[in-house]
């Protein structure tokens, strides 16, 4: 009678994406404890210049964007 | 024997009105239908009913065993990390630390504690009222986690009182809608029940909502209602910030030729801040302020499109009302225009995890924030901008 969600419904996988200030090149990894946005992450592979975390979200398990 | 060959009418005494046995069953159910429509209507109504009322109870359960077990593993990480620690000590003469098994006792007080709203039968001067007491719940709060596990973190701090307000919430969902549905069958009153069956899909819809958020605040990710700090928070970037009000900070640079004061709630901890008094601070100290935009996540209506931004006018602010009214009081009084974007979205992504569409909107709202600068403000001119929402995991 009621559209209840059902259990597991609004599972949702984390991700971060990583962002690189010289050339804008994205790496999307799984989210991993204490990423915050903005932070620093490292070297550019490609380029050498400075990646900070630019984006977290969630996808459903199995999602469209995964791996990509 | 022929089976087949039968005569309808003559089985069920179609053809002849005078059969007492049809008249039976023709009446017999009107007459019950009559006498006992709600009572059978309220039977079938309740079976519904009660797999709500089950599963709010548990969503209650979960997010109170979620957060107990959140508790014990910031005790467990402030003991390892230093004297501070209070794993396993019991509670001393001033109620700091908790053993391990009072902790659940001591949160299950927490979780109980209620508020009562001012008496507003005469409104006039209500919101400071209602302020003091929405504030003195959470000075309370804060210090009894406080007690509950000493050397906690303000990141800490904010993620349980975060967590304690979900599991407080639910559990008094649960309650509410269960005292309406065993007064509704105690008297066997099925007009009370209806407005109960009309609200019922809403209240699991917020309910699921909270539930599904425990996980991202307890990891300290970032939540759809923090697109405005997100936004907010990317345009601070390598400006100096400081405390602007109560858990908010305050930035200021240069946008097009225009002075940009920013602000938003203190990230990454899991909080709102205080911008009502952060804006009414720094119109008050006479820092010319030309144009208030102010960023916030909105609801969107069924058959929009999650992540959507739209534009308006008035201050874009939710909670309790008390924050909007000191914004609008104080750019009413000095005659600034205040401008809203907001980034629509379901009550789901609003309090869950951020969705990849709502994070990937945040370069749109940026640019919209600029435009709006564009068009309603001239060069020389200043404007303030504010971040509002959740800023768990949006530092700035």
């Amino acid at each position: 009678m009621f559209p209840f969600a059902r259990e597991g419904d609004d599972e949702r996988e984390a991700f971060t994406v990583e962002r690189c200030a010289g050339c804008g090149a994205e790496k999307k990894r799984p989210f991993r404890p204490g990423d915050i946005l903005f932070a620093a992450a490292g070297r550019c592979g490609g380029c050498g210049g400075s990646s900070s975390i630019d984006r977290i979200f969630g996808e459903a398990p199995g999602g469209a964007e995964r791996g990509r | 024997m022929d089976l087949l060959s039968f005569d309808i009418d003559e089985l069920l005494g179609m053809g002849d009105d005078s059969n007492p046995l049809m008249m039976l069953v023709w009446i017999l159910p009107i007459i019950l239908f009559v006498f006992y429509g709600q009572r059978i209507q309220l039977m079938v109504t309740s079976g519904e009913i009660r797999k709500g009322i089950k599963r709010l109870d548990a969503y209650g359960s979960e997010s109170r065993d979620e957060l107990v077990a959140y508790v014990r593993e910031v005790l467990g990480g402030a003991a390892a990390g230093g004297p501070k620690g209070a794993a396993g000590r019991e509670p001393d003469a001033g109620g700091r630390g908790a053993s391990a098994d009072g902790l659940a006792g001591r949160i299950d007080t927490l979780l109980d504690y209620f508020t009562i709203m001012p008496a507003d039968m005469d409104p006039s001067g209500i919101v400071p009222k209602i302020e003091q007491v929405v504030r003195s719940r959470e000075d309370h709060t804060r210090r009894h986690v406080r007690l509950l596990c000493p050397g906690i973190g303000d990141g800490e701090l904010s993620r349980v009182q975060t967590l304690l307000e979900i599991a407080t919430v639910l559990r008094l969902l649960h309650r509410t809608v269960n005292h309406m549905y065993l007064t509704a069958k105690k008297q066997k009153n099925f007009p009370l029940i209806l407005p109960l069956q009309m609200a019922l899909p809403f209240v699991m819809e917020q309910a699921a909502a909270m539930k599904g958020a425990v996980p991202a605040f307890r990891a300290g990710q970032p939540v759809g209602d923090g697109i405005g700090p997100m936004v907010v928070g990317s345009m601070m970037a390598g400006l100096d910030k400081r405390d602007a009000a109560f858990q908010t900070v305050a930035a200021e640079g240069t946008i097009d030729g225009r002075t940009a004061h920013l602000l938003k709630a203190r990230g990454p901890d899991s909080t709102v801040g205080r911008p009502g008094e952060a804006v009414e601070a720094l119109l008050s100290s006479g820092a010319r302020i030309d144009l208030i935009i102010m960023v916030d996540a909105a609801l969107k209506m069924e058959g929009e499109e999650s992540a959507s931004i739209a534009q308006g006018f008035g201050a874009a602010i939710g909670g309790i009302g008390t924050e909007r009214f000191r914004i609008e009081e104080a750019a009413a009084g000095r005659g600034v225009p205040v401008l809203a974007i907001v980034v629509k979205q379901s009550v789901k992504d609003a309090v869950g995890l951020m969705t990849r569409e709502i994070a990937e909107s945040a370069a749109d709202v940026r640019s919209r924030v600029r435009q709006m600068i564009a068009d309603n403000t001239e060069e020389g001119q200043a404007v303030l901008i504010v971040g509002v929402g959740n800023t768990s995991g949006v530092p700035q």
